[in-house]
This record gives C-alpha cells, sequence and structure tokens, in this order.
C-alpha cells in the first residue's frame, strides 16, 4: 500500500526529490525556489505559470489544429488549409495568425481516450483520471493551487483562477476550488465582483470597517479555538489583501490595459479573458483557466466556426506573442484542449458529433519546444496513426512541465491520501 | 576507534531508551493473564496459530502481552512457539502450552490432527487468499479495471473463476518454479509492481504446491468460507504506542476454521490514530477512534480501537441527564475521560435551535418573549413551538428533494412538478405523517402527479437501487453496481437484483398540464398478458432473503414494506442518524448517508436507542426531533472546556456550523429587512422554498447549494468556508444592498431617532439575536458618537456584526 504512513507525510519531499534539491543546492538554488523547480523525469521545469486554455463542448480538430485536405469532402469540411511558419505543417485555414506563430508551439495530433461524453470527458481531460461517478478528482489548477499554498502565494491574489468557471478541487477540498470570474470582461462595465471596493466604499473606510469587525470578532474568536473558524481568519486576511493590494486590483483591471494591446488579443470576450489571463500570471498567479464552452457543434459547425474562430486564432496569436515579448513564455506554460474532438464525417444536419478516438491538443512556452507536431491521426483523422497520447499522459506532463511530481501522493478530504495522476508518462517529445 | 565507541554507547543509550519507553507501557502490576483462545486446534500440514496473551492490569486496562510473555509448549514435539506467539504444527497429538510473565501463568490446549484426506492446496480458500495479500488484484495493480501489464484480475478478488482463468496463462506445470506467477512477484522477472513475496516464504510455497498439484480450480467445490472472525473486536488503549496483535480466523462450512492472519488485508477507517502492520500488529499513534477493517477472501470483520491518555487524575463529575441521549453520550466522554461544556445560555440555544428548525434566527420580539418566559420548561415548549412553525416542513421538504435527483429541466418532472412535489413533502412533514407512511408514500405512489405528488420523486436520471438504499436505508450501494462492494458487505448480485424491483416503474406524459408534464406509474401491460396470468416471480431482497410474488404485483410495494418490517430497524437508524447529524453537525455515523460495515458509529448505544425509540413511537418524526432537541447534548455550549477543546466525535461540547446557504442567505434577508429578490421563486419566498435546483443565485450556489442534483449522497452540498465566499461577504452587493435599502431595518432604526444606546442595542439584538455586552455598548456608542455622520456609523456597525463569525456560524 502506498498509503502515507502520516498525514504530515507528503509535506517531505520524495527521496528523489531529496537527492535532487542537495545536487541543486550546492549550486546555491533556495529553497523556496527548488519547491517551484523540481525535476521529474528528468525534465528540470522552467514553467511557473499555466494558462489553460479549455474550450469546453469539444473543438473540432478538422477545422482547428488538424486538417485533412486530401480526404472526401464530407471530411474535409468547408475551411481548406493555410500553411503555418514551419514548412511541412499546415492548420485549418481559419488560423493564420495562429499558424504564424507555429514554431512557438507544439501540436499533440493524437490526443485519444474512450469518452465519448461531455461530463466524463471533461473530467478524464481535466484531471488525467477517468471518470468515476461519486469521485471528484481534483482539476490541474486545484493541485496547482494545493502544491503552492505551501510555499508563498502572491499577496493578495489566489493561486487558481478561472475565467469564467472552471473545475474544482475535488477530493482536495473546496478551498482549492478556482477563484472564478464571471462576465465578459470585452464589456465597458466589466469589473471583477467583489474584488473592487464596491460603491462608496474608501479604503480609509474599508479600514475602519475591518478594524470595527475586528473587534466585534474578538470574544467569540477566543471562546472558539476551532478549525472551521480558522478557515475565516485566514481566508479574511486575504481577502481584505485582495481588496487593498493594489498589485491585485492593477492585475484584475483590464482598464488599465494598453488599448493597442487590447485591440491586438481582439475586442472579444475570448480574446479579453485570455488577456485578464496574461494579466493575472503576470502579477503571480500560478494558475489561469480561460475558458468557453461554446464548442458542441452538432448542426451547422462552418457559419458557427466562421464566428467563433477568428477570435481564438487571434486571441492565442496575441498571447503567444505577447508572453513572448514580454519574456514569459519560458516560465509560462499554455495549453489549448477541449474534452474530445470531433466526428470526422459531416453530420446530415452538417455537423460534426462527439469524436475522442483522436484530437489535437496545443502546447507553448513553459519549456516546451516549438514548432513540432508530436502523433498523428490517420487520413480522415479518425484514429491515431502513431505516437497516441491518453489523457494521463497528458496531465502526467503537464505536472512534469510544472515541475510537480504527478505521482506523488496528496491528502484528500476522506483522509485517504490520492495520487496526483495514477498512470501516465511524460511526453518527452515536448521538450527535446 | 573513538567514533565506534562513541556509536556503541549511542546505540546502547537508544537501547535503554528504547526498552524504558516499552516498558511504561507494560502494566506494572497484572491481575490476571488470560489466553483469548482457550483451545486451540490445528490441521496438519501449513497449520498455524497466532495465540493472543492478555493481561489484566490493577487499573482495570487491558494490555497485549503476547510479545512479552515466555510461550512454552509442555511437549515441543507437537507444536513450536515463535517469538511473536505464532504457534506451528510440527506432528499430530495433543500438548498444554505454558504462558508465564508478570509472576502469573496460565495455559491452553493444543490440539494437532492429521487431515482426513491428502490435503491439495485449494485455489479458492489458499491461492486466492495469497494474492490478495500480496496485493495482486488490488485497484491499483492488476484488480484495475483495464488490468496491468496485460494481466487482469478481478478485484480484491470477487471472481476467482475468471482469476483462474486470467493465471492459466502463466503457469508452467513441467517446471512450476518457473511460472509467471512465481517469477513476477519475487522480482525474478522484471516486475513494475515490485517485489510481493520472497522466494521460499509461506506465500510462495502455497503457490508453487498448487502449480505441482496440478494448478486445479476448486472453484464451487472447495468448503465454503463462512465467515472470519477478529481477535480482539475492541481494545481500549489508555497510553499512546501501546500494541495489540490481532489474530484472525476463518470459519468454514464443513465446521472447520483456520488462523489467517498472516492471509489478512488490515485497512484502516481513518488514518493516523493507530497504525497496522500487514502481521496485523496494531499500534497507537494519537488519542481518537479507529477501526480496523479484515478482509479475507471476501469476508469482512472489523476489530475497533479507542486511543486514549489516561489521566489517574480525571474525576468524572455526575453530569445533568434530560433523556435518554444523554446517558449515552456521557457514558461515552466518561471512558475516553473527556467533561463535557455547560449548558448553552438562554440565548444561544434559542438561535442554535430556530436556525435548526425553522432554518431562521429568532427575531428581536421572539428574543424578548424567551426572556420574559420564567419557567422552568421553557425550552421544551419553544421546541414544541418551533415544531409547529411551517417553516419546519420547508427545512425538511428541501433536504428530501436535494436528494431526490428530482429536477425541473431535460426528461424530468417539470417546473409544476418539482413544486407540487414540494409542497406535498412539506405538508407532510408539518402533519407530522408517520415515517413509514411517508417513504411508502415515495417510493410507491400509484397514479398521476397531479393527485399524487410523491410520484415526482422517482423522476429521474438517478439509478433507484442507488439512490433508494443510501436515502432509507443510510448505504451506498453505487460500487457495487459494477463490482463487489470494497469495503462493505455489499455483492454486484445485491444492486443487480435491487435493480428488479424497479422495472415497474414507468411515466408518460399526461394531459392538460400548462406547468409541465403529468407523471404516472403504472404495471407494465406486458405483465397483464392472458399467459402471464397466475404466474409468480422470485425477487431477491437485500437482506439476501427471496420473496416469491405474483408478476403482475407492483415491486415497489414489497420493497416498501420490506423496508418496514424485516429492514425497519436499519430504516430507523438511518433516518435517525440523518436528524442527529443534522442537528448536531456530525453523524453519530459519519457521514450520515454511508454506514457502512467498516464505518461504525461513534456511539452504538445511542443510535440503538435513538433507533428503538423512533420505532416504538411508530415512526413519528416530530417525536424524533424534539427527543434529540431536548437534550442536553444537542443544548451544550460551543464553547469547550480544558479537556474537549480538541475533541470532535462525541458531542462534548456543540460544533460551530457555518450557516447553510439558504440559512445565511435568509438570515441576511430578515434582519436586514430586505427580501431578496428571487429569480426562480415569487417575490417574498425564501431561499429554502425554492423547490429548483437551478436558482439563479451566484450567493447560493457560493455557498455550497448544489446546482445540480446529480447524486442522492448528502455531499453534493458542500458547507465549507472559502474564499470567494468571505469576499462577498465583506465586499459584494447582497449585504451591501441590503444594508443601504431604504426600506430596510437599518434605516427605520435610524429613522425612529432613538438614543444611541438604543440603536447599539437593537443593532446586536437583529443581527446576533443578543445584547451587547457592557463593553460593546459603550465602543457602539462611542462610535456613534465620534464620527460626524451617524447614519454611516451604525451602517459601518450593522456591517460588521453581519459579517461576524457569531452570524456566520451556528454556534
Amino acid at each position: 500500500m502506498h498509503h502515507a504512513r502520516d498525514r504530515g507525510q507528503y509535506t517531505q519531499p520524495t527521496r528523489r526529490s531529496f537527492l535532487q534539491v542537495g545536487g541543486l543546492a550546492a549550486i546555491g538554488l533556495m529553497l523556496p525556489d527548488y519547491l517551484q523547480r523540481t525535476a521529474f523525469a528528468g525534465h528540470t521545469a522552467k514553467a511557473r505559470s499555466t494558462i489553460f486554455v479549455f474550450l469546453g463542448g469539444g473543438p473540432s480538430h478538422h477545422e482547428t489544429f488538424d486538417p485533412k485536405p486530401e480526404a472526401a469532402a464530407e471530411i474535409r469540411g468547408e475551411f481548406g488549409v493555410v500553411a503555418t511558419n514551419i514548412p511541412g505543417i499546415q492548420f485549418s485555414a481559419t488560423m493564420p495568425l495562429l499558424a504564424a506563430q507555429m514554431s512557438r508551439m507544439a501540436v499533440l495530433r493524437a490526443v485519444t481516450h474512450r469518452d465519448g461524453a461531455h461530463e466524463p470527458g471533461v473530467a478524464y481531460m481535466n484531471t488525467g483520471y477517468s471518470f468515476r461517478p461519486g469521485h471528484n478528482f481534483p482539476a490541474i489548477g486545484a493541485v496547482v493551487g494545493f502544491e503552492a499554498s505551501r510555499t508563498k502565494r502572491a499577496a493578495g491574489l489566489p493561486n487558481y483562477v478561472a475565467i469564467p468557471d472552471g473545475r474544482g478541487g475535488g477530493h482536495l477540498g473546496p478551498a482549492f476550488n478556482p477563484f472564478s470570474i464571471p462576465g465578459d470582461p470585452n464589456d465597458g462595465k466589466f469589473r471583477v465582483q467583489d474584488v473592487s471596493l464596491s460603491d462608496g466604499l474608501t479604503s480609509a473606510r474599508l479600514d475602519r470597517r475591518r478594524r470595527l469587525a475586528e473587534q466585534v470578532n474578538e470574544e467569540f474568536r477566543t471562546a472558539h479555538p476551532t478549525d472551521a473558524r480558522d478557515a475565516v481568519d485566514r481566508f479574511t486576511v486575504q481577502a481584505y489583501e485582495m481588496m487593498t493590494s493594489s498589485r491585485a486590483q492593477a492585475a484584475f483591471d483590464l482598464g488599465l490595459e494598453d488599448a493597442r494591446v487590447r485591440d491586438r488579443y481582439g475586442r472579444t470576450q475570448f480574446g479579453q479573458r485570455l488577456l485578464l489571463a496574461r494579466r493575472l500570471i503576470e502579477a503571480g498567479v500560478p494558475f489561469v483557466s480561460a475558458s468557453d464552452f461554446e464548442w458542441d457543434d452538432h448542426t451547422g459547425i462552418f457559419p458557427k466556426l466562421k464566428q467563433r474562430l477568428p477570435a481564438v486564432d487571434r486571441g492565442l496569436a496575441a498571447l503567444v506573442e505577447d508572453l513572448d515579448v514580454r519574456g514569459l513564455l519560458e516560465e509560462t506554460l499554455i495549453v489549448v484542449l477541449g474534452e474530445f474532438g470531433r466526428t470526422p464525417k459531416i453530420n446530415a444536419t452538417q455537423g460534426r458529433d462527439h469524436w475522442p478516438n483522436a484530437f489535437s491538443v496545443l502546447l507553448a512556452g513553459g519549456g516546451v519546444k516549438g514548432g513540432r507536431v508530436i502523433g498523428s491521426s490517420d487520413k480522415e483523422g479518425a484514429f491515431v496513426k502513431d505516437r497516441p497520447v491518453t489523457p494521463e499522459e497528458l496531465v502526467h506532463s503537464i505536472y512534469v512541465l510544472l515541475g510537480i511530481d504527478p505521482v506523488k501522493f496528496l491528502p484528500t478530504t476522506s483522509g485517504r491520501d490520492i495520487q496526483i495522476v495514477r498512470e501516465g508518462r511524460f511526453v518527452s517529445e515536448l521538450i527535446e | 576507534m573513538r567514533d565506534s565507541k562513541r556509536l556503541a554507547i549511542f546505540v546502547l543509550a537508544l537501547a535503554c531508551f528504547d526498552s524504558r519507553a516499552a516498558d511504561e507501557l507494560l502494566p506494572s502490576s497484572v491481575q490476571k493473564l488470560s489466553v483469548e483462545q482457550p483451545e486451540i486446534r490445528l490441521t496438519l500440514p501449513r497449520a498455524r496459530q497466532q495465540l493472543l496473551v492478555t493481561a489484566l492490569a490493577v487499573d482495570g486496562y487491558l494490555h497485549d502481552v503476547t510479545r512479552t510473555v515466555t510461550i512454552e509448549p509442555l511437549d515441543p514435539a507437537i507444536v513450536r512457539v515463535e517469538p511473536s506467539g505464532i504457534i506451528r504444527s510440527r506432528q499430530a497429538g495433543t500438548t498444554k502450552v505454558r504462558i508465564t510473565g508478570f509472576g502469573r501463568t496460565t495455559e491452553t490446549t493444543v490440539i494437532v490432527t492429521e487431515p482426513n484426506k491428502s490435503a491439495p492446496v485449494s485455489f479458492v480458500n489458499e491461492v486466492m487468499g495469497v494474492l490478495g495479500k500480496a496485493g495482486c488484484n488490488a485497484g491499483a495493480c492488476h484488480g484495475h479495471a483495464s488490468g496491468k501489464g496485460g494481466f487482469k484480475l478481478s478485484l480484491r478478488g470477487y471472481d476467482p473463476a475468471a482469476d483462474h482463468a486470467a493465471l492459466r496463462k502463466r503457469l508452467d506445470l513441467k517446471d512450476p518454479e518457473q511460472s509467471q506467477i512465481l517469477l513476477k512477484p519475487t522480482e525474478l522477472d522484471p516486475h513494475r509492481g515490485g517485489k510481493r513475496f520472497e522466494k521460499g516464504s509461506d506465500a510462495y510455497e502455497v503457490i508453487r504446491q498448487w502449480v505441482t498439484e496440478g494448478a486445479n480450480a476448486d472453484v464451487g467445490k472447495a468448503v465454503r468460507l463462512q465467515k472470519i472472525e477478529v481477535l480482539p473486536v475492541f481494545r481500549l488503549m489508555p497510553k499512546m504506542h501501546m500494541k495489540q496483535q490481532l489474530a484472525v480466523i476463518a470459519h468454514y462450512a464443513d465446521g472447520t476454521s483456520r488462523d489467517v492472519t498472516d492471509r489478512a488485508i488490515f485497512e484502516l477507517s481513518a488514518e493516523g490514530i493507530v497504525e497496522v502492520g500487514p502481521d496485523g500488529l496494531v499500534v497507537g499513534k494519537r488519542e481518537g477512534e479507529a477501526a480496523i477493517l479484515v478482509r479475507f477472501l471476501g469476508q469482512m470483520a472489523l476489530s475497533r480501537f479507542l486511543v486514549i491518555r489516561h489521566s489517574p487524575d480525571f474525576r468524572w463529575t455526575e453530569q445533568p441527564v434530560n433523556n435518554f441521549v444523554d446517558r449515552h453520550v456521557h457514558a461515552k466522554l466518561k471512558a475516553i475521560q473527556i467533561l463535557p461544556s455547560a449548558l448553552a445560555s438562554d440565548v444561544e440555544f434559542l438561535r442554535r435551535v430556530s436556525l435548526d428548525v425553522t432554518g431562521l434566527p429568532p427575531t428581536p420580539a421572539e428574543v424578548h418573549a424567551f426572556w420574559a418566559d420564567l419557567r422552568s420548561d421553557k425550552r421544551e415548549r419553544k421546541i414544541d413551538e418551533l415544531l409547529e412553525q411551517e417553516a419546519f416542513g420547508d427545512v425538511w421538504a428541501a433536504y428530501w428533494l436535494e436528494l431526490s435527483g428530482t429536477t425541473a429541466t431535460g426528461d424530468s418532472a417539470g417546473r409544476k412538478g418539482v413544486m407540487t412535489l414540494y409542497n406535498w413533502l412539506s405538508r407532510s412533514i408539518n402533519e407530522n405523517v408517520p415515517y413509514d407512511r411517508f417513504v411508502k408514500s415515495l417510493l410507491a405512489s400509484k397514479g398521476g402527479s397531479l393527485q399524487n405528488p410523491a410520484i415526482t420523486f422517482s423522476v429521474n436520471r438517478l439509478p433507484r437501487a442507488e439512490v433508494v438504499p443510501q436515502l432509507f436505508l443510510g448505504v451506498r450501494l453505487e460500487c457495487a453496481q459494477c463490482h463487489d462492494h470494497p469495503f462493505d458487505i455489499w455483492k454486484q448480485a445485491d444492486y443487480q437484483s435491487l435493480q428488479t424491483f424497479f422495472t415497474d416503474l414507468s411515466t408518460k406524459e399526461g394531459a392538460g398540464d400548462p406547468g409541465g408534464r403529468e407523471i404516472h406509474s403504472f404495471v407494465p401491460p406486458e405483465r397483464y398478458l392472458p399467459w402471464e396470468q397466475g404466474k409468480k416471480t422470485t425477487l431477491r431482497l437485500l437482506d439476501g432473503k427471496s420473496i416469491e410474488v405474483p408478476v403482475q404485483q407492483d415491486r415497489r410495494e414489497v420493497l416498501a414494506d420490506w423496508l418496514f418490517e424485516a429492514a425497519k430497524t436499519q430504516v430507523a437508524r438511518a433516518i435517525a442518524n440523518r436528524v442527529w447529524g443534522k442537528l448536531l453537525g456530525r453523524g453519530i455515523v459519519e457521514p450520515v448517508d454511508d454506514m457502512r460495515f467498516s464505518n461504525p458509529p461513534v456511539n452504538e448505544p445511542l443510535l440503538a436507542e435513538l433507533a428503538a425509540d423512533f420505532i416504538a413511537h411508530k415512526y413519528d418524526f416530530k417525536h424524533l426531533t424534539r427527543t434529540i432537541l431536548n437534550s442536553r447534548a444537542y443544548q451544550t455550549s460551543s464553547i469547550p472546556n480544558a479537556l474537549n477543546a480538541r475533541e470532535q466525535m462525541n458531542f462534548s461540547h456543540a460544533r460551530l456550523r457555518r450557516l447553510s446557504a439558504e440559512q445565511l442567505l435568509d438570515s441576511i434577508s430578515q434582519v436586514t429587512g430586505v427580501d431578496e429578490e428571487q429569480r426562480v421563486a415569487p417575490p417574498g419566498a425564501r431561499s429554502i422554498q425554492i423547490p429548483f435546483s437551478y436558482t439563479g443565485s451566484r450567493f447560493l450556489t457560493m455557498f455550497g447549494r448544489p446546482e445540480q442534483r446529480m447524486s442522492a449522497c448528502e455531499c453534493i452540498r458542500s458547507q465549507e468556508i472559502t474564499l470567494p465566499q468571505i469576499l462577498h461577504l465583506l465586499n459584494g452587493e447582497t449585504i451591501g444592498r441590503k444594508l443601504r435599502d431604504k426600506d430596510g431595518t437599518l434605516q427605520r432604526l435610524l429613522n425612529a431617532k432613538t438614543t444611541d444606546d438604543r440603536l447599539v442595542e437593537e443593532l446586536y439584538l437583529t443581527v446576533l439575536s443578543r445584547l451587547p455586552t457592557e463593553r460593546e455598548r459603550q465602543r457602539g456608542t462611542g462610535l456613534l458618537h465620534a464620527g460626524s455622520d451617524r447614519a454611516e456609523a451604525a451602517e459601518d456597525l450593522m456591517w460588521a456584526l453581519l459579517v461576524s463569525q457569531e452570524f456566520l456560524f451556528n454556534h
């Protein structure tokens, strides 16, 4: 049994990481840094933060990163292809801007699993565990948040932010749920709810209220020395930090961004979500998910994608370029995925249905070597031709890239320690 | 040289320290030495028995001294004894075994007999045991749904026939030692699962001999394992680090039994309290309770441990008792040497009981009236009064609806269906319909939902074979949907047979219902075909008994009747535990709906009597609730004393419970005097009265109200505290807008032009249901007086009260 002997054990480094720390310490790396950057599968992590772009519903791989121009018309669809800046690699013609960034990105074209329904697929791709009714495994962001909570947190900022919403802490507990930012950041009146000071509240008045609240709480707190109450204390400190830290306030405030940069990401809901994500990781948030849940195109897929894909193309291309210009791409991992791809054959209602057998995931930054395609699907984009990558392998690899030991056990709310990912190996082609 | 000397001294010091520590754990003076097994029968070959020797110390505690005493067979030719107390057979015969230590002596008899006939190794009873103990069929290894490395075994060995088939390809009958099943686990061949046992070990020899004998499968032929027994079943450890050896005995259908301590698997119900080694040696680690689940070939047994820090100075002081509940709670607290907290004050009690029964805190008028009541039984009267309020029914209607899985959207009940079900539930609770009738209506109503809304309870996508046992028996069967339950007694066959009871439930679209659809339940017409007339069918119930019923019989009725006949004790225990959990914040079994074999109650006599009393009172739900509310256990203060602050499971003091999403929002609305604008309910409705899973309320979702009714598990609702919640309370619009509302409480109080003192008093009374202390009064009036803006100061004070922990928690 791999059960930790006591609840404290998980805070100890594994023997393997211990050996490496010894080595790193010798060359003068400081301890907090080691917790951020540890080598697993022989890879010394470069990524410090993640932007996780989840296209819920299942984006078509044919119309994005794995077009099949040679296939029959009912398979290849309407869009045609565009050459990327790497010879021999083509994208769907709807993604010209991103195609020009191919040298900075890696595409997995043979991601595969067998869960063709949304809920199981979403669970699998977000956690690395196949769906199990009644058990909630933690999202990658929750695990990152858990790890970060044991080191240091950027004052006033949560460790896991989801725009507009994302998968939660699962068996790690709701304390590791994402901090959600609903709403449309492209709306002129957009404000991050509860974070910016509400109307009529000056910081002087907030200070006064805080002191008053502390007085009111004083007696009750002393009389009740319990864990439940401690959580309130802890989150109260954090909440005031968020409301008062100028850095946190600025991170959440898209209005401070240069109008030209905002334009570059596209004045769309999706583009501005990505820009908000960049502001947050720049301010020190280790994991931000930026999602869109509109991708379940069973009917009339082509006109809908014509509406939607340009925003994705523009936003993602701007994000990759912007991070690179700012020197952040090397330490920021970008992952773009959905729960599955879509059927090769266009259906009777001009849509494509769910297809988990072979689909594409895009990665960039965070130590990922650009300009490469890993794995391929067959000539119809139906099944894996070579180098399949399972969700376990994908999620495992993300943790390796982030310097988190993917196979270690974390304590759960049920009292049992459970492995971060149970199976999977590092897809080493990502860095070689 | 010097270094090695120093090392020697260090080792010596360690050794001294160790033995001293061990000495302290042994009883200083022993009254009596006894053997847990008065007579031991061993059958050759391969027979062994773990002996357990127990010392009764003068202080009354029991100590395991198996490894400390001297154990000698009078005839060493018959058996030999290992230092850990394992007796191994040598040849047939009878001998006494003498045990000496602590100045005492005792004896036991060992009888070793020859087997009736040559005894080949049994695949079912022995090989399967070895595979289980080595962990081969664990979920993370070959027991995984898709196996490991191309080799798949059934999870924890629930399907021996399939396992035998899987193993056959991994045997070398000509050269048994070259079998994969021996090379892999010994790592003579590379094995990703690591080394599971040594070459030449007992485990190895069992498999080797089985292969040598032809690797036969005796599935269905081997003598049936009836049950396993573990010794001791319970032990109280008065100190940390005490040890206790377990012994596991398998009992077979032919009347024989065998020690299987070395084949049994030991698992902990809770980490950290005790540890248990693969050999069954238990060590106490910290104060608390733990159960050890012992598994062997599909059978289970439980050994429970209570670890305390015995204090010779502890004196139990007699506690006042309100009813039988307190007698049981106190008995347990006395055993673990903890004193309960004092009785909660009247104001604490009033706020707590109001929130629990009606979902709302008391109004200032109610607080005043309670103060004014000088009768000695005013708490009982208050409880009776609250139980007659309609809000009581709302609280429980929302509870049952949430767990039913019934939703208004998709292929389900429709808005009207959900609404009428809510009303039916609320009315039934308020009319105090006996629980048996209540459950039978929910399970087996006939006709259409317009006349009989209870039918709607079953209209959803959750599998009934999962929902019904969890809701009404408190057992979780979902594991058994795919395989035998690993931590409980349920088999996959139980799940499958339970499913057959629900084939009767069908629905059809009804006409004339503008709000949705009408649900009908009926027996499928094919059962009325002429050739089906007079036929009977056999149904298997969860207790393993079968029943013959006519084909046309509505099987849901059979199940409902069974619940309140054969299963009534469990049904009563399940609901008693739910009510207890809801009122005290933690079940006697926790989680409340996981009354699994390996998860025993912390206070069995308490749960047993609550259930018996409930049945004796003809399933009177209000009586059950009233009994708990009237106990001192419920009414104890949330302020811990010096001894019980860390005690969390035995109701020594009231738990702090964060108000539920609905309690909190409805309380804020009541206190501020501003109704919530509900998106999906009529104006003025409280949140608890929203019957739909979708509420459109960010507040309710944020505070843990589930957006989807995906499971009958109480765990779909979160009572945790999170950062967004605190941020929203401090800075969100819910409190902010209601505070500033022109028709709200604050404006009303300000407009009344009272004195500062009176204003402070009203604010405390309204928000916290109590008067300010002298200090709070001074601070409050000081605040109102000091600033230039009295209204702003009053708003700040009321805000501070609303975001206080005292308001956030039920305490």
